[in-house]
């Protein structure tokens, strides 16, 4: 399985839910261009996101920019996958207002609401993807044999 | 044999905007083809090749875009969102998955060959009241796709160290004559271990270097991509629905795969072989097409889920891949064993996964941040295994809503205890040969790091609601059966009602098929193939 296809599915199930439930239409309204990229203020709340995920030093030490990277990844793909990520992206930032901010991605798991749980858990994994993926991080891995 | 695309070859392979742009490729809107193709998977390839070299004129039309194998690479950042397409079941968080480029799923699967073991070839009789499609039937058909696809048995030889854990856990659990050593598309596999990609040494046995290439090199077919099928136009006269052509939306993916324009293509028959998902929403949307109340019923997702293991030693191979610059992590064929212990009375079967940093750290991304770095820190220590179930819905029909196509979809309480019983057997494996900790596929996993915590996977209360589940095996919808009332076609592949509509997917099949299905899809294309050829040659 691919890794960003496992955000796009989580998205995807995500929206579906929202139109189910009638919830929360703002996901729908919000306008994203064919082929668009990153707003500038989904870009700083990503980079906010994966602060809150990843030890300071590991993002220092890689020069990773988890958001340049989430770009990245998307330009590969198809258009409507595209404009499923980058929808959920700028609804997030604007509910993490209910959730603590940039904590969003780590509060949002505590919730009750299971809707709200799996965009805390698509968050994450869409931040932590970003990281993981590129070569630079893997530098941080043990090498086999090695137990922290 | 790897087969190329050479740039002869390639000059057949026209996307919908070079329709547009050049004159030399208008003529295909306008040419009357004796078949149309939909879909380039391993059901739509087998078809148009076994056509083409028949004499056929065909024309084959794909969804997404033409990758050439130059663009592939082993960059999770370049490949994880290049070959994919989603769709959810509705209202429930099982994802459905399938290829979206020229080799449609074939460009994304593990490339394991398996066929289905004798009890479901049984059930299919029982459910379609067909006797005529069976192991012994379809075995030349088996043997013809061995031969183009490079059908290699795998040997112990290749075993890296999480294969060697399957067959540890097999023997754990007392069933070690059930492990299966399987067969794969190649002859020649690196073992960088990154099938899901695309294979970057094209080493993998696809449709684009195997079927297509045959189908290219007769000068018969035609490839028309980023071309999406609407629906099958016809008309009803005396001797039944008559299809005239397939409606059709050509996009440009440069612009963001905006709709260019609409077209009816023309053929004498259209065979369809765009997946389960997609080849019975092309049926429903086709106007007035007979028998519609049947299409789409019944769709099986024989989904899966991976279980991850953290052990106290290293598990991947030790060494790693450098090409061009570039880090492959992980190193040796992904899978050659299947562990089909529990398939017959539990459902469920499983192998080793492919699993590589990123994927890894998707999946605990539920963990606290700073236990979630650990665990990637120790990524030489961890493994997975994928986890599929053949299923048996409570409730699966693929109906339109507003003119797009949904997975209506429930869950049978069979399904549940399949996947219950294959967590507690999978966990339990896992710790008797060694693991530290095993994680389930749940978005509130339980902790189990040793034998007495498996009461809680007994306690476990979920649904699929509450799974991590993917599904790229989904079949059914336009099963085959004896009558009307027991299918959406008969024997031949051919729609009742519909004198030349054809299906030729894993759509076709009565029941999930309880192994990797790519091998059957394409011995079931090659079946329905040569029974058009017969047909038009001996007519009733």
């Amino acid at each position: 399985m691919e890794t960003l296809e496992n955000i796009v599915r989580e998205i995807t199930s995500f929206e579906n839910q929202l139109s189910r439930r009638g919830f929360l239409k703002i996901a729908a309204l919000t306008v994203v261009l064919p082929g668009g990229s990153l707003e500038k203020d989904d870009r700083e709340f990503l980079r906010r996101i994966a602060a809150t995920l990843l030890p300071a030093e590991a993002l220092n030490v890689t020069g990773i920019d988890v958001a340049a990277n989430i770009e990245h990844l998307l330009r590969q793909g198809s258009a409507e996958h595209r404009q499923k990520v980058l929808r959920f992206i700028s609804w997030s930032r604007r509910a993490s207002i209910l959730y603590g901010g940039e904590k969003v991605a780590i509060n949002a798991r505590g919730s009750r609401f299971i809707l709200v749980r799996k965009m805390g858990r698509t968050l994450s994994s869409l931040c932590l993807i970003a990281f993981w993926a590129d070569e630079r991080a893997l530098r941080l891995i043990n090498s086999p044999g090695t137990n922290s | 044999m790897i087969r190329k695309l050479t740039p002869e070859l390639r000059r057949h392979i026209v996307s919908s905007s070079d329709v547009e742009s050049s004159a030399e490729n208008r003529p295909i809107l306008t040419t009357i083809y004796d078949a149309c193709v939909v879909g380039s998977g391993p059901g739509g390839a087998v078809v148009a090749a076994t056509l083409a070299q028949a004499g056929q004129k065909v024309l084959l039309v794909e969804r997404g875009p033409f990758v050439p194998v130059e663009q592939q690479n082993f960059r999770v950042l370049d490949m994880s969102n290049k070959y994919g397409y989603v769709e959810t079941t509705s209202g429930y968080r099982t994802v459905l998955y399938q290829g979206s480029a020229l080799g449609g799923s074939s460009l994304i699967f593990g490339a394991v060959a398996m066929k289905p073991k004798q009890f479901t070839f049984d059930e299919w009789r029982e459910k379609s009241g067909i006797t005529s499609i069976n192991a012994d039937t379809l075995e030349p058909h088996y043997r013809h796709v061995a031969e183009v696809m490079s059908v290699t048995r795998q040997s112990k030889e290749l075993e890296n160290r999480p294969n060697a854990i399957v067959r540890e856990m097999a023997s754990a659990l007392g069933k070690p004559e059930d492990l299966v050593v399987v067969n794969r598309y190649t002859s020649g596999c690196a073992g960088v271990g990154l099938c899901n990609f695309g294979c970057g040494v094209d080493l993998k046995g696809n449709m684009i270097n195997s079927f297509l290439p045959l189908a290219l090199e007769t000068g018969n077919l035609t490839v028309l991509t980023e071309c999406e099928a609407q629906g099958v136009v016809g008309e009803e006269d005396e001797k039944g629905w008559n299809a005239l052509g397939l409606a059709v939306t050509l996009r440009d993916q440069l612009s963001g795969g905006a709709a260019r324009r609409r077209a009816v293509i023309r053929a004498r028959k259209i065979i369809i072989a765009a997946g389960a998902f997609f080849s019975s929403a092309i049926l429903l949307r086709s106007p007035a097409f007979p028998n519609r109340e049947r299409i789409g019923r019944k769709v099986y997702l024989q989904p899966h889920a991976q279980i991850f293991a953290l052990f106290d030693q290293p598990v991947t191979q030790p060494g790693v891949v450098q090409k061009d610059g570039q880090y492959i992590p992980f190193n040796g064929v992904p899978s050659i064993y299947n562990f089909l212990g529990f398939l017959k009375e539990s459902h469920f079967w499983w192998l080793a996964s492919i699993l590589y940093p990123a994927s890894l750290a998707s999946f605990v991304s539920h963990l606290p941040p700073k236990e979630h770095f650990e665990i990637m820190r120790q990524y030489h220590n961890t493994m997975s295994i994928t986890l599929t179930v053949k299923d048996d819905p409570a409730r699966s029909r693929i109906v339109l809503k507003d003119g797009r196509a949904q997975l209506d979809f429930q869950e049978s309480p069979r399904d549940i205890e399949s996947f219950r019983q294959s967590f507690l057997q999978a966990a339990k494996g896992f710790l008797a040969v060694g693991a530290r900790r095993v994680f389930l596929p749940l978005l509130r996993p339980p902790v189990i790091e040793k034998t007495s915590d498996l009461k809680k996977i007994e306690a476990l209360k979920f649904t699929y609601n509450d799974l991590i589940l993917y599904s790229d095996h989904t079949s059914g919808g336009n099963q085959f059966g004896i009558d009307e009332q027991r299918g959406v076609t008969d024997s031949k592949g051919r729609v009742f009602g519909a004198r030349n509509v054809y299906v030729a997917d894993s759509s076709l099949f009565p029941a999930a098929p309880g192994v990797n299905p790519s091998w059957t899809i394409m011995a079931l294309a090659r079946h329905v193939a040569l029974n058009i050829l017969d047909e038009q040659d001996h007519p009733a």
